[in-house]
C-alpha cells in the first residue's frame, strides 16, 4: 500500500520502544482519549447516535446508501441515508459477512473474508484490586525496588526460549486450553503506579488497582474444545490468570486481593464487537494479512471493491492495524478527498509521506 | 484517591495542550445533571463557560456504567426520571434531536406479598384503581377521586412551581389563599405523610404501598409541614419515566449541547479552590495545578463542599457560616444490589403482570413494618429478618444494558444507614446474601444458578463515587420544613445567588432540590444570565407561565 504503510511502519518502530518504557496515559485513561476526539467532532457538527446498532448496510446498485438500524434502536426512523458514504469502523468479518452479505457480494469474496484470520491476538484479561500495593519478589523488581517495586510493561516469564515455545504451541498449535502450569504461562502486564497522583485510576482510599494482566490464549472461534471451552469453566481460569501473576508478586493472598475483575476473549467480543475472537490485533497481524495486505490487498486503501461509497476504517481489521495508533481515520481522510468525499478546510495537512494515486484527486493540495 | 495528595497541587505532564491558566465568563463546578443544565443555558447564551468534573465520567448521578463487568450495564444511581412531563430543559433544547428517548411504562410499580397477592400503581388511573379494588372497594374509589384532585395540585402548582423561582412562605402562603386550589395546597403541606394516607385509605396494604411511593426518597412520614411532597410523589410516581440506553444519555445529549455552543467540559479535574479577590469570587483552581479565572463560579456541590471546603470558613459571613454548618443529611441512604442474571425476576404472586413492573416492592406486608424499617434505618440498623426494598429489571425495557443476548440486568435497591452497625465492609456481604433471600423468597426464580454476577452499591460506595453525596445523601441534604422551599439550602442562597458576589449555587441542595427534576440548574442558569445582563435565549414553559398568571400574579 504506497504511500501510507511506510510512513506507518516508522510510526510503530519509532514509537514503540518508548511508549513501552514509558507509557503515555491521557487525563481520564484512556476514556479521556476518547472524550477529546467525541467533543471535537461534535464540536465540529457530527452527529453522535449510541445505543443504535446497525443490522445492514444498505447496498443499492452497487453503491452504499445508508444503514439500517436494529429495531431497539433509540432513533426512530430505523434507516439512516448517507448522501456520499458509509464508513464502517465495524471489524471487517461482521461487516462482509453479517451487515453487507451475500446479496451483494460474490461468493469467492466472502470466501475469503471467512478465511481472514483471527489467531494471535486473542487475550485473557485480568485486573486486580487491593488493599496493599503489589509487592514484586525481589528478583522482579525494577530499579530503584523500593518498598514493592514497580513494573513497567512487564512480560513474564522469558526465561527460555522453550518457555516461548511451549506456550505458542499451546495457543497457536494446540488451540486449546492450557495444560502448563501458570508460572510457565506468558503475560503481560500494565503497572498502574505509574499514573499521575491527581489522576489516580482508584478513587477508593486504601485500595490499589493493578492491571491490566493479558495473558495470549487461543482465540474462541478456533478452540478445538469449543467457542466457549474457557467460559465453561471460567472460575478456574481467573485463578490461573491469579496464580501466574503471584509467581512474581508476593503479596496476592486472600488478605490482600478484595476483588478480581476477568474477561475472556469470548465476553470481549460481546463487549465490543469490533474484536472478533476477543482479538486485540483484530486480525491476524502475519505476512498475508499485513502492510499491503491487510486487511485483503485491495481493500489496503480502505475503499471497498465493487461496493461504491463504502469504506473501511476499523482500528484493528484496517491497515496499519491497532494499539490506539490512531492512524486509520488520518490515512482514510486523505482516501477521502482522493475520492470527492471530504472536502476539508485549512487546517488539513496530508502525510509528507502520501504518494496520491493516479487518476484520484490529489489529497496534498497545499 | 491519595490521601496525603488531596489538595497539594501537582505539575503533572498531562494535559499539556490545556493551559496553566484560562479565562473564562463562567466556571461550572460538577457535571451531574444540574452543572451540566446550568451550563448548557449559559454557553447557548453565548458565555464562555468551563465545566469541571472530578470524576472521569460527566454526568454524577446519571451513570450508566459497566458495575457488572464483563458486558452488563446498569444505573448504578438515578434509574427513575419522576419530571419528565415538566422539565423546561427537555423542551427547550429538543434533547429528542440527541436519540434521547424516555419509556414510560403503564405499569409503574407492583408491591407484592406473601400470600401471592399483590397491588399495582400504574399510569392509567383506573388500572390502579382495579388493583385496589381486590383490597377495599371503597378505597379503590376514594383513589380515583383523591388523585383526580392531587393531580391537578401537581399539574396546576406543584410542579411548575418547581422551576419558578422559590418564595417567602408568607407570601407564598397569601398567593395560594386566593384560589380554592392554592387552600388545597397550604392544607396538605401542614400534615404528614402518614397521616395524609392514613385519613384517606383504609387498607392498609393499599397504605403501604402509597407510604413506601411518596416517602422512598427520604420523606420523613412523620413529619408534618412536608405534606406537599405527598400528592407531587405519588403522581410522579405513576409517570416514572426510563432513559433507553441508561440515565447517562440525558448527561450525554446536555453534553453535547454545551460542546456544539462553544463550551468546554474539564473531566478528571477536582477543584480545590474558589479562589476571591476583594471579597468577591475570581475563578477556581484545579488539583493538578492549573487555574480557571472567572468572576462567576456556579457551584453544583453540597453546602460543605462549596462553603466549608472550596471558599473557606475565613470567607463566609457569621450567619451564612452557622447555616450551612447547620445543614442536615439525608434521613437515610441506599444499598443497591446490581444483579446480571440468566432470567427476568418472576414473582410468586398470581398475577402475572406483576412481575411486568417498572419497580416492585418486595419484603414488606404492611405500614408497621415499613415505618420499623426506616426507624431501623435512621437509627443506623438493619433489622436482617425483616427488611424490604423494591426491584428494577432494568433489561425489560432496554436491551442495551447486557451485552449477552436474552442476559437480564436488575437492581435491588433498599433503604439503608450510611453508618451501619458493624460497618458496611464487615456488613456488606452480609446484606448481599440477606437481600438475595429476601428476593428468592419472593421471585423463586432468582436463585444462584440464575445469578449471573451481583456488585454491590453502598451508602460508603455512593459516596465515594459522588462525595458530594455525603453520607450517601443522594439529595444533598434532608427534606424537612427548614430544608425545603426559600430555605434550601437557606434564604439567601435559595435563588441561587448567594451573597458572596460572582458565587451561584446550582446543585440538589438548592431549591427545588435533588432527585434529577433539573429545578435548581435551571434556575441558576436563570439567575446567572439576570445578573450578567446576558439575554435569556429561551421562555418559561406554558405550564410555568400559567402557574404565575393564575395563583401568583
Amino acid at each position: 500500500m504506497e504511500g501510507v504503510a511506510i510512513p506507518a511502519l516508522c510510526s510503530v518502530a519509532t514509537v514503540m520502544p518508548p511508549a513501552v518504557a514509558k507509557p503515555v496515559a491521557a487525563r481520564g485513561n484512556m476514556h479521556g482519549y476518547f472524550h477529546a476526539l467525541f467533543r471535537c467532532a461534535v464540536a465540529h457538527g457530527a452527529v453522535f447516535r449510541a445505543c443504535c446498532p446497525v443490522e445492514e448496510i444498505i447496498v443499492d446498485d452497487g453503491r452504499a446508501i445508508g444503514v439500517r438500524l436494529r429495531d431497539d434502536a433509540t432513533w426512530g426512523a430505523k434507516k439512516i441515508w448517507a448522501n456520499k458514504a458509509v464508513i464502517s469502523a465495524c471489524h471487517i468479518k461482521p461487516t462482509f459477512l453479517d451487515l453487507i452479505g451475500p446479496r451483494n457480494l460474490d461468493s469467492g469474496f466472502l470466501q475469503r473474508i471467512r478465511d481472514l484470520s483471527l489467531k494471535g491476538g486473542s487475550l485473557y484479561m485480568s485486573h486486580f484490586l487491593t488493599r496493599e500495593r503489589l509487592r514484586y519478589k525481589p528478583q522482579y523488581r525494577t530499579k530503584p525496588a523500593g518498598e514493592y517495586g514497580a513494573v513497567h510493561g512487564g512480560f513474564f516469564p522469558l526465561d527460555s526460549r522453550e518457555n516461548y515455545y511451549e506456550n505458542v504451541r499451546i495457543v497457536l498449535g494446540e488451540q486449546s486450553n492450557f495444560d502448563i502450569p501458570p508460572e510457565r504461562a506468558m503475560w503481560g502486564m500494565v503497572g498502574g503506579e505509574l499514573y499521575d497522583p491527581t489522576n489516580p485510576q482508584s478513587t477508593r482510599p486504601g485500595q490499589h488497582i493493578n492491571g491490566p494482566l493479558w495473558m495470549m490464549v487461543p482465540t474462541p472461534q478456533y478452540n478445538v474444545d469449543g467457542m466457549d471451552a474457557m467460559d465453561k469453566d471460567k472460575g478456574k481460569w481467573d485463578e490461573y490468570m491469579r496464580a501466574a501473576l503471584a509467581s512474581v508478586v508476593e503479596n496476592l493472598d486472600d488478605d490482600n486481593l478484595i476483588r478480581m475483575f476477568n474477561e475472556s476473549p469470548y465476553e470481549q467480543e460481546f463487549r465490543n464487537t469490533g474484536m472478533l475472537g476477543g482479538s486485540w490485533y483484530g486480525i491476524r497481524c502475519d505476512r498475508d494479512q499485513w502492510w499491503n495486505e491487510r486487511p485483503l490487498p485491495e481493500m489496503a486503501r480502505y475503499r471497498v471493491p465493487d461496493i461504491e461509497g463504502l469504506y473501511m476504517a476499523h482500528q484493528s481489521s484496517a491497515h496499519p492495524g491497532g494499539l490506539c495508533l490512531m492512524a486509520v481515520g488520518y490515512n482514510l481522510m486523505h482516501i477521502l478527498i482522493e475520492d470527492g468525499i471530504a472536502e476539508p478546510g485549512d487546517w488539513w495537512y496530508a502525510s509528507p509521506w502520501y504518494i496520491p494515486q493516479d487518476g484520484k484527486i490529489p489529497a496534498n493540495r497545499s | 484517591m491519595v490521601k496525603e495528595l488531596v489538595g497539594k497541587p501537582h505539575s503533572g505532564s498531562f494535559f499539556s495542550e490545556f493551559p496553566p491558566e484560562s479565562e473564562w465568563d463562567v466556571v461550572v463546578i460538577g457535571a451531574g445533571p444540574n452543572g451540566l443544565i446550568t451550563a448548557a443555558y449559559l454557553a447557548k447564551a453565548g458565555l464562555k463557560v468551563c465545566l469541571v468534573e472530578r470524576r472521569y465520567e460527566i454526568g454524577g448521578g446519571l451513570a450508566t456504567e459497566e458495575i457488572l463487568y464483563p458486558g452488563f450495564y446498569s444505573n448504578i444511581h438515578a434509574c427513575y426520571h419522576m419530571m419528565v412531563d415538566y422539565m423546561p430543559v427537555l423542551r427547550d433544547f429538543d434533547l429528542r434531536r440527541h436519540g434521547l428517548v424516555w419509556i414510560k411504562p403503564n405499569l409503574q410499580t407492583s408491591m407484592v406479598f406473601e400470600d401471592g397477592t399483590s397491588l399495582l400503581l400504574t399510569r392509567m388511573l383506573e388500572d390502579t384503581a382495579d388493583s385496589f379494588h381486590k383490597f377495599s372497594q371503597k378505597d379503590s374509589a376514594t383513589f380515583g377521586r383523591v388523585m383526580r384532585t392531587w393531580r391537578k395540585l401537581v399539574s396546576e402548582i406543584i410542579a411548575p412551581g418547581t422551576y419558578v423561582p422559590p418564595m417567602a412562605p408568607v407570601d407564598m402562603a397569601v398567593a395560594m389563599q386566593r384560589t380554592e386550589l392554592g387552600q388545597e395546597i397550604m392544607e396538605i403541606t401542614e400534615q404528614s405523610p402518614l397521616d395524609i394516607i392514613t385519613s384517606h385509605f383504609e387498607n392498609d396494604r393499599i397504605r403501604a404501598l402509597l407510604l413506601y411511593t411518596c416517602c422512598m426518597w427520604g420523606l420523613d412520614p412523620r413529619e408534618t409541614g412536608v405534606g406537599l411532597f405527598v400528592p407531587l410523589l405519588i403522581d410522579r410516581g405513576m409517570n416514572k419515566c426510563y432513559c433507553q440506553g441508561g440515565s447517562h444519555k440525558l448527561a450525554a445529549s446536555l453534553a453535547r449541547e454545551i460542546v456544539q455552543a462553544g463550551g468546554c467540559i474539564l473531566d478528571s479535574s477536582q477543584v480545590n479552590k474558589i479562589s476571591m479577590s476583594g471579597g468577591a469570587v475570581s475563578g477556581v483552581e484545579l488539583w493538578e495545578g492549573r487555574t480557571l479565572h472567572s468572576e462567576v463560579v456556579v457551584s453544583s456541590l453540597d453546602p460543605h463542599t462549596t462553603f466549608l471546603d472550596l471558599i473557606g470558613t475565613e470567607n463566609l459571613a457569621g450567619d451564612l457560616k452557622d447555616s450551612v454548618q447547620g445543614w442536615t443529611w439525608d434521613k437515610w441512604s441506599y444499598n443497591t444490589l446490581h444483579v446480571a442474571s440468566e432470567e427476568v425476576p418472576r414473582y410468586a404472586c398470581r398475577d402475572p403482570w406483576a412481575s411486568e413492573a417498572f419497580m416492585t416492592i418486595v419484603g414488606f406486608e404492611g405500614t408497621d413494618q415499613i415505618l420499623a424499617h426506616w426507624d431501623n434505618v435512621v437509627a443506623g440498623k438493619v433489622d436482617m429478618e425483616s427488611f424490604g426494598g423494591h426491584v428494577t429489571c432494568q433489561t425489560l425495557f432496554d436491551s442495551h444494558l447486557s451485552r449477552f443476548p436474552g442476559k437480564q440486568v436488575s437492581f435491588f435497591q433498599m433503604h439503608a444507614p450510611y453508618g451501619i452497625e458493624g460497618g458496611w465492609e464487615k456488613r456488606g456481604p452480609q446484606m448481599k446474601e440477606a437481600m438475595l433471600a429476601k428476593w428468592r423468597k419472593a421471585a423463586p426464580n432468582m436463585k444462584p444458578e440464575n445469578i449471573i454476577r451481583t456488585s454491590l452499591e453502598t451508602p460508603e460506595d455512593i459516596e465515594i463515587r459522588l462525595p458530594n453525596m455525603r453520607f450517601g445523601s443522594i439529595k444533598h441534604g434532608d427534606y424537612h420544613p427548614m430544608q425545603i422551599g426559600c430555605f434550601r439550602p437557606n434564604q439567601d442562597c435559595s435563588s441561587g445567588k448567594t451573597p458572596i458576589p460572582g458565587l451561584y449555587l446550582c446543585g440538589a441542595s438548592n431549591y427545588p432540590g435533588g432527585l434529577v427534576i433539573g429545578g435548581p440548574g435551571y434556575l441558576a442558569a436563570g439567575k446567572v444570565a439576570e445578573e450578567m445582563g446576558v439575554e435569556k435565549w429561551w421562555k418559561p414553559t406554558p405550564e410555568m407561565e400559567k402557574y404565575v398568571r393564575t395563583y401568583l400574579e
